[in-house]
């Protein structure tokens, strides 16, 4: 289960992670924030569109997407390739993230 | 007392309002139908009324937007005693949405949850236990579905028990019942424990809409289903318009009204001023519906027979998309090529309703981040978007020459759009701002919801537009009558005649296009103008100036400042484009090559821009060693 830390641009479709960090600024971390994307959150990455196009996720049952530049600040790890679980897991997970 | 409705955005907030209070407003399948809050009234239990307030919506109370920060404006001015908050929740994303909710409880302010789309939570396998969940909120939790009305006679209710006991517990406050501010880290750990309590979701099938949402956001199905769309909707705005046109209208008009006005002409003698302002000139001694200019006939027949059919039919369409959650998309395969142009994919929503009328879409703009981008999509919108009104007098008019013509007409126009927007992004400094925003679930459309929403919009349109046409009339029959548009017409010869090949008569289209676009290229006919002169003429029409409508909302959300700047350009890209036009055309180059100088120009546009850019982006470099962090943003 185990992995290295990606950008999430790195990331495969289909493929659910844990979001480890989010670089940039505290304006660009919050407004993840408020839409439930935050260090430990499971989210799965659905699309991403041409040409360094936004890259869409599902986080929480919602789908949200993320311009290319931000994506690429956002720093996950693998956790297989299962689809997404009933919430309500983000407690355990984050205790195992080290910076 | 006050009932504020907050939460965020696309949860139902304006459907629950309309419930309450009655009032129908605008609500769609994607965030940010709401940028302004609305007032309304509704009668509670005990007889009372109170004011209800549609607030938009908002994730956090960390505002990131104009329409956020109308909103958490809204919460912060409202702190009179009885003041209740109605905190609606989306159930089908519980987890997302408490955040807001805890904030919300966190502030000592009397909160009434709505749990809204109830009614989903069943297909999406999602039970909720709500007993539990009013125990650890603290606070009443109505489960609702406002589209449908259930549950909402509960709500009521249970605002009435709250607001009778709230005005009494607020002056008790500060004893700390509930947690003051947390950290955003024990919020999210507070909501993961109130979940595993409260929270089941059993796994489902995907089904058919699943995979159509899934493939409207891949690259190429995307692309695909993009196309498709657009070119179904177009279509299904022709049909609708036109049949309506030749099969409703039009024989309406033709059997009802000509034989009124045709006697009242006789009546009046056939001449005189009354005669030319009611019924207009006859040419060849008939009345011309479209070119008689009388307040009875062209006066009444643009905004009906020609206008109406083509707004109808165009919002039929667009709240179909609305609804049914598409626009969205629609701004993730688009939102590379609004970055060339200085914004996010959003800023296609706005620019999409604009084809309805700019003023809705000038008031858009506002889920905008950034100054910028703002004044960016305004700018573009104003120039190179034309109305639907316009649109369908400039398909009567210039549609029985061949549709060539009309390709010509958009493709410039589209240029021109494009132009500006690629322009403005090199030259202001700054740059877009990153897309970050919801996708919603593709939804059914509701038919009474969406028939509300059509007749709401075509209500509008009755009502702003048909006296703004019929005093458009007068003042150019007054114009007439006065003289005053001969000395204007002589005065702008040089520009009319010269740059853009058109009659000093013209000059009366242009003045009534300060008013509204559709009657401004209705004036067009009756000048017995060529093709060309037609095109030309349309191409300015739209572009020179905003109607007055837009140029009013547009000065409240730019400033007068950054009004003057946007006017001024329009103004130098409609001449600009008109006089090029122009010129092309009257050398009969076939519509082909007008299409390739269209794309050679964008081209050379992209690179003198791209060129621009990295110039400049050397030189901020170079500036400033250490502000790389910041620019990195």
């Amino acid at each position: 289960m185990d992995g290295a830390t990606v950008s999430l641009v790195d990331v495969h479709e289909g493929e659910q992670v844990c979001v480890v960090d989010i670089l940039g600024g505290c304006g660009l971390a919050s407004r993840l924030e408020a839409l439930g994307i935050r260090p430990g959150t499971n989210i799965i990455k659905r699309s991403e569109m041409f040409m360094k196009g936004p890259v869409t996720v599902e986080a929480h049952g919602t789908q949200v997407a993320i311009g290319y530049g931000m994506a690429s600040k956002i720093l996950v790890r693998p956790v297989g390739k299962k689809p997404n679980k009933p919430s309500g897991k983000n407690g355990d997970i984050r205790q195992d993230i080290t910076a | 007392m006050r009932i504020l409705l907050m939460g965020n955005p696309n949860v139902g907030k304006s459907a629950v309002f309309s419930r309450l209070t009655g009032t129908q407003v605008i609500i769609s399948n994607y965030s940010g139908t709401t940028v302004e809050f609305t007032k309304g009234s509704t009668v509670l239990r005990a007889g009372e009324t109170a004011e209800v307030i549609d607030v938009p919506g908002t994730y956090s109370l960390e505002a990131t937007s104009k329409a956020e920060e109308v909103a958490v404006d809204m919460l912060d001015g409202m702190l009179d005693e009885g003041d209740i908050v109605v905190n609606v929740v989306d159930a089908t994303h519980l987890e997302r949405n408490l955040y807001l909710t805890l904030q919300l409880l966190e502030r000592n302010v009397p909160v009434v949850v709505a749990l809204n789309l109830w009614d989903e939570t069943k297909h999406k396998g999602i039970s909720i236990n709500v007993d539990r969940l009013q125990e650890i909120l603290g606070v009443p939790v109505i489960p609702t579905s406002a589209l449908t009305g259930e549950g909402i006679d509960v709500l009521v209710n249970r605002i009435s028990e709250v607001a009778k006991d709230a005005s009494g517990k607020r002056k008790l406050s500060g004893d700390g019942k509930r947690p003051g501010a947390r950290s955003a880290d024990e919020r999210w750990a507070e909501i993961g424990r109130i979940l595993a309590e409260v929270q089941k979701i059993t796994h489902r099938h995907h089904t058919f809409l699943d995979r159509l949402e899934d493939a409207s956001i891949q690259p190429v199905t995307g692309l695909i289903i993009a196309i498709l769309v657009l070119y179904l909707s177009f279509k299904t705005v022709r049909l609708i318009g036109e049949g309506l046109i030749d099969f409703v209208f039009d024989p309406m008009f033709e059997g009802l009204l000509r034989p009124v006005v045709t006697r009242l002409s006789i009546a009046l003698g056939s001449e005189g001023f009354f005669h030319d302002l009611l019924i207009g000139r006859l040419i060849n001694g008939e009345i011309d519906f479209e070119a008689s200019m009388g307040l009875l006939s062209t006066g009444l027949y643009v905004p009906i027979t020609m206008v109406l059919p083509y707004v109808f039919a165009f919002y039929v369409v667009l709240s179909v998309l609305e609804d049914v959650g598409y626009l969205p998309r629609l701004a993730v395969l688009v939102d590379n090529i609004m970055h060339a142009l200085g914004m996010h994919g959003y800023a296609i929503v706005p620019t999409i309703l604009g084809f309805g009328c700019n003023v809705p879409a000038a008031l858009g703009t506002r889920i905008l981040e950034s100054r910028r981008e703002k004044f960016i999509c305004a700018t573009m919108l104003s120039i190179g978007i034309p109305c639907m009104a316009q649109t369908a007098v400039v398909i009567a008019l210039i549609g029985r020459y061949g549709w060539q013509y009309l390709a010509i007409i958009y493709g410039v126009l589209f240029a021109l759009w494009l132009i500006t927007g690629l322009v403005l992004n090199a030259i202001m400094p700054g740059s877009s701002p990153p897309l970050l925003m919801e996708i919603p679930p593709y939804r059914l459309p509701h038919p009474r919801v969406l028939g509300k929403k059509v007749w709401m919009r075509i209500r509008v349109f009755l009502s702003d537009a048909i006296p703004y046409v019929l005093l458009g009339v007068l003042f150019v029959n007054i114009l007439h009558v006065s003289g005053i548009i001969d000395v204007l017409g002589r005065i702008f010869a040089p520009i009319l005649g010269g740059l853009l090949g058109l009659p000093s008569e013209a000059i009366v289209a242009l003045i009534m296009g300060f008013l509204r676009k559709d009657v401004a290229v209705g004036m067009l006919s009756p000048l017995g103008l060529s093709v060309r002169q037609l095109v030309v003429a349309v191409i300015v029409l739209t572009a020179y100036f905003p109607c007055a409508a837009t140029y009013v909302v547009l000065l409240k959300e730019l400033g007068a400042v950054d009004m003057l700047k946007s006017a001024l350009i329009a103004l130098i890209a409609a001449f600009g484009a008109g006089a090029l036009t122009n010129i092309v055309m009257s050398r009969t180059v076939p519509v082909a090559y007008i299409f390739v100088g269209i794309f050679l120009l964008i081209a050379v546009v992209i690179l003198v821009t791209r060129a621009l850019k990295t110039t400049k982006l050397k030189y901020s470099e170079a500036q400033s060693e250490d502000g790389k962090s910041a620019s990195a943003m």
